[in-house]
């Protein structure tokens, strides 16, 4: 979230990827820096440590949503 | 200004900081507008003045608002030099508070006195089981800086402050330095003071 913020900040198209489990913590820290509408996408947790093939099918389920998202 | 909830009775204000998320499990002393006032006094500081903001949430910490978390914690106005301290080194930015209060890891800050505020500031313990129960000055230092943690920088378990499993140092993580037994050098020395600094 932080590091879309920074971006959105500087002007550039962001899209945070945020894992159901920290979805909630997505929305405060969203609101707490100031940008509550943030463009974010949820992905389903865990995601770290789960290995490359589902990081992949993951990737893959998401990456429509993904273009979509920036392309708004 | 700090904003005020109103209740019937003290009994009824602890239901309410309870159910509000303003504690940290535990029955709190209600912060009422007199004792604050005394604990603000004790700062020598105006009750506005704020010393930063607290991340993740961005709390302004004022004085006022400090005075209210020592009042839950249980502190003395003697303690809260201490706190105030304390208080300013976590919101500095090379201590990163708001990573600090977010983190999947079970963090928290320990609070290390050393010098004349030892025993100046309520008489901090150094010794045996120092860090564990049955000393106030101790326990209610740590538990303010947490209480304002929670409060000011708005860290909610699960929702802004992803740690895990917690830690027990989460409710209060505060001793001093032995220096009279120690066979170390103090502290403040091997930090790069001088042996006779006092602040």
């Amino acid at each position: 979230m932080r590091d879309g913020i920074e971006a959105a900040k500087q002007g550039l198209p962001a899209l945070a990827l945020v894992t159901d489990a920290f979805w909630p913590q997505g929305d405060f820290v969203a609101k707490s820096f100031g940008m509550p509408n943030l463009p974010r996408l949820q992905l389903p947790h865990p995601i770290a440590g789960t290995g490359q093939a589902r990081m992949q099918a993951v990737a893959e389920d998401l990456v429509d949503d993904m273009i979509k998202a920036l392309s708004a | 200004m700090t904003d005020k909830l109103f209740a019937e009775s003290e009994a009824a204000a602890l239901e309410q900081l309870h159910a509000q998320g303003l504690t940290d499990g535990l029955p709190v002393v209600i912060p009422t507008d007199e004792r604050v006032a005394r604990m603000v006094l004790a700062t020598g500081q105006a009750a506005e003045l704020t010393l930063g903001d607290m991340g993740p949430a961005g709390g302004s910490a004022t004085i006022e608002k400090i005075a209210v978390a020592a009042v839950m914690a249980g502190c003395l106005p003697d303690h809260m030099p201490v706190v105030i301290a304390a208080i300013e080194a976590i919101i500095n930015p090379a201590f990163d508070l708001t990573e600090m209060q977010a983190t999947t890891h079970c963090t928290a800050p320990l609070i290390l006195v050393n010098g004349p505020a030892r025993a100046a500031c309520g008489g901090i313990a150094s010794g045996f089981g120092a860090l564990g129960p049955g000393f106030r000055a101790n326990a209610s230092i740590g538990r303010a800086v947490r209480l304002a943690m929670m409060n000011i920088g708005g860290a909610r378990p699960g929702v802004s402050d992803m740690a895990l499993l917690g830690h027990p140092g989460k409710f209060s993580y505060c001793l001093a330095e032995d220096e009279a037994s120690s066979p170390f050098e103090p502290l403040h020395v091997s930090r790069g003071f001088n042996a006779k600094t006092v602040w």
